[in-house]
């Protein structure tokens, strides 16, 4: 089948595929905008929309702004910080195993996180740290965020970006197989390494963010490929974005759903363990 | 000192030896057409001769440099593969996908230049696919997406290129299409590829290599190489071997 014949000038190809993808981006971040308002707008201390809008944009000293610059920004932002951190990992555990999607691999990937964030666990166990206070690091809660659990986040977040920007084309030759990724020039095995780990790191900081079971938000990324493509040069950006938009609205959820807090952990199985059931089923009939 | 040096070669998979003592030599000029029935081992051959699989005896040596010590990225500057089965992948455009040829000139803190695009663009037109540019792959028929596969090795500007069965998903007519503009870039370049068609095989290729077991059966002129005698070894069958009168190119029949 013949495409459209198009003849392009001499040089304005970059700035059209850009211009493709920018409707989903900015829908997302509209979607985003109007979330993280709702984020600040509920909370136990009733607070009217306007003035939420107010205290947002001049942080003063007065009762509101507190709440909203004290308690509920870091909550949003760390929010926000843990979707990308999901993103990012679940864009590299998918892209490293080019076509290979969900099968015994990433399994053995999850097995491996599970690992790590179990050995995290037991550590804070031997050193001390009060088992009541780790009950609900297990389920996870964005609860009690403060600027500086959102600074360390935010470090990550900052190293899993460069990573993605030095490694996408990498990431891009290995989804047509690992020889022709080869005979690109790409290092396979030492590749396919190094983003596995920084994949590791970036879900363990997610679980300090909001506890083991947000892990299973890491096949969130797995589904953006059915929005932009494979092209990791759209695709993580927009997982990044979709993530973010999914946590706060969990975070919300977990608030209004009912009385007590739901931990976020639960809401992610909650919400993405039918997302593996259909993940796995769409790979079997081979989609 | 020759483009590409073979001596003594064994290569295979983990414990699986499949090439056993192959030795040629070849040169810029020259296109090579690997024949041989199914499971010879000419796929196998032409990924040892990209520094794809275990050597486990003798080498394999670009302008006299063994494969295995050259790192990938040079290598992918040399050497360019375009598989039997690539698969259309969902989001990336023509363009896109003959861009990933760059890869390799791509700095890890870069992004493609003017240069980069000026290759793939001229890459695409030499396949006649320039104005599928901004198609998706996953629109393109299965010959058009070969002849993208094939933009995007070129883009690599590889000294060697190697084609495993580039026909194979093509209509005659761009059968013949690619095989004569394969013949045209063999001025600056060795191209080795491998084929079904023997036909094909020898009215386009310079030199044949007849494959038969992992071994290298026979390697010259087409007329040297295509003899009943060889085939029948080869291929187990009795095959007749003829002259086009009018191309004076061979042809092959089944007796």
């Amino acid at each position: 089948m013949d495409g459209p014949v198009k003849k392009r000038g001499a040089r304005g190809g970059k700035l059209s595929k850009l211009k493709n993808k920018l409707p989903i981006i900015v829908y997302l971040l509209i979607v985003i905008v109007i979330l993280s308002f709702l984020s600040l707008l509920i909370g136990t201390t009733k607070i009217s929309a306007s003035k939420v809008f107010v205290s947002t944009l001049m942080p003063g000293a007065s009762n509101t702004s507190s709440i909203i610059w004290q308690v509920r920004m870091p909550r949003l932002v760390l929010a926000a910080l843990s979707g990308a951190l999901l993103a990012m990992a679940g864009a590299m555990i998918f892209g490293t195993y080019g076509a290979v999607i969900i099968d015994n691999l990433v399994v053995r990937t999850f097995y491996l996180i599970a690992a790590v964030t179990s050995a995290v666990s037991i550590f804070m166990i031997v050193f001390g740290y009060n088992l009541n206070s780790l009950y609900p690091w297990l389920l996870g809660s964005l609860a009690g965020t403060t600027w500086t659990n959102v600074l360390l986040v935010s470090i990550f977040v900052l190293i899993g970006v460069i990573v993605y920007v030095f490694y996408y084309k990498d990431l891009n030759a290995l989804l047509f197989g690992e020889y022709t990724a080869k005979t690109l020039g790409v290092e396979v095995k030492w590749v396919r390494a190094f983003l596995l780990c920084v994949a590791i790191m970036l879900s363990a900081v997610a679980v300090y963010a909001c506890g083991i079971l947000s892990i299973a938000a890491l096949i969130l990324a797995y589904f953006v490929r059915f929005m932009t493509g494979m092209n990791h040069k759209y695709l993580i950006p927009v997982s990044i974005m979709m993530s973010a938009s999914v946590v706060i609205l969990l975070d919300i959820f977990s608030r209004i759903v009912f009385p007590a807090e739901i931990p976020i952990g639960i809401m992610m199985v909650v919400l993405c363990g039918p997302l593996y059931i259909y993940a796995m089923q769409r790979r079997r009939v081979g989609l | 000192m020759e483009m590409l040096k073979v001596e003594a070669l064994d290569a295979g998979y983990e414990d699986n030896v499949v090439i056993k003592n192959a030795s040629f030599d070849a040169d810029i000029g020259d296109f090579i057409g690997i024949i041989g029935p199914n499971g010879c081992g000419k796929t196998t051959l032409l990924r040892a001769i990209a520094g794809l699989i275990n050597i486990s005896n003798g080498q394999v040596k670009i302008r006299g440099k063994d494969v295995r010590r050259i790192n990938r990225k040079e290598l992918a500057k040399r050497i360019a593969f375009v598989p039997q089965l690539m698969v259309p992948t969902a989001g990336f455009t023509v363009e896109e996908t003959v861009l990933l040829g760059r890869t390799p000139y791509i700095g890890r803190f870069a992004f493609e230049t003017d240069k980069d695009y000026r290759v793939a663009d001229k890459a695409a037109e030499e396949l006649k696919v320039e104005h599928l540019i901004d198609t998706p792959v996953t629109s393109l028929s299965g010959g058009e997406f070969q002849r993208v596969a094939i933009a995007r090795a070129l883009a690599q500007e590889p000294k060697i290129l190697l084609l495993d069965e580039p026909t194979s998903h093509l209509d005659f007519k761009f059968q013949i299409k690619v095989l004569r503009m394969l013949r045209r870039l063999r001025e600056d370049k060795l191209i080795i590829a491998t084929f079904h068609d023997l036909n094909l095989a020898a009215r386009f290729s310079r030199k044949l290599m007849l494959v038969s077991k992992g071994e290298v059966v026979a390697f010259g002129r087409s007329d040297a190489v295509l003899t009943s005698e060889n085939l029948k070894v080869a291929y187990r069958v009795n095959l007749e071997v003829r002259k086009n009168p009018k191309t004076g190119k061979l042809r092959v029949f089944n007796v």
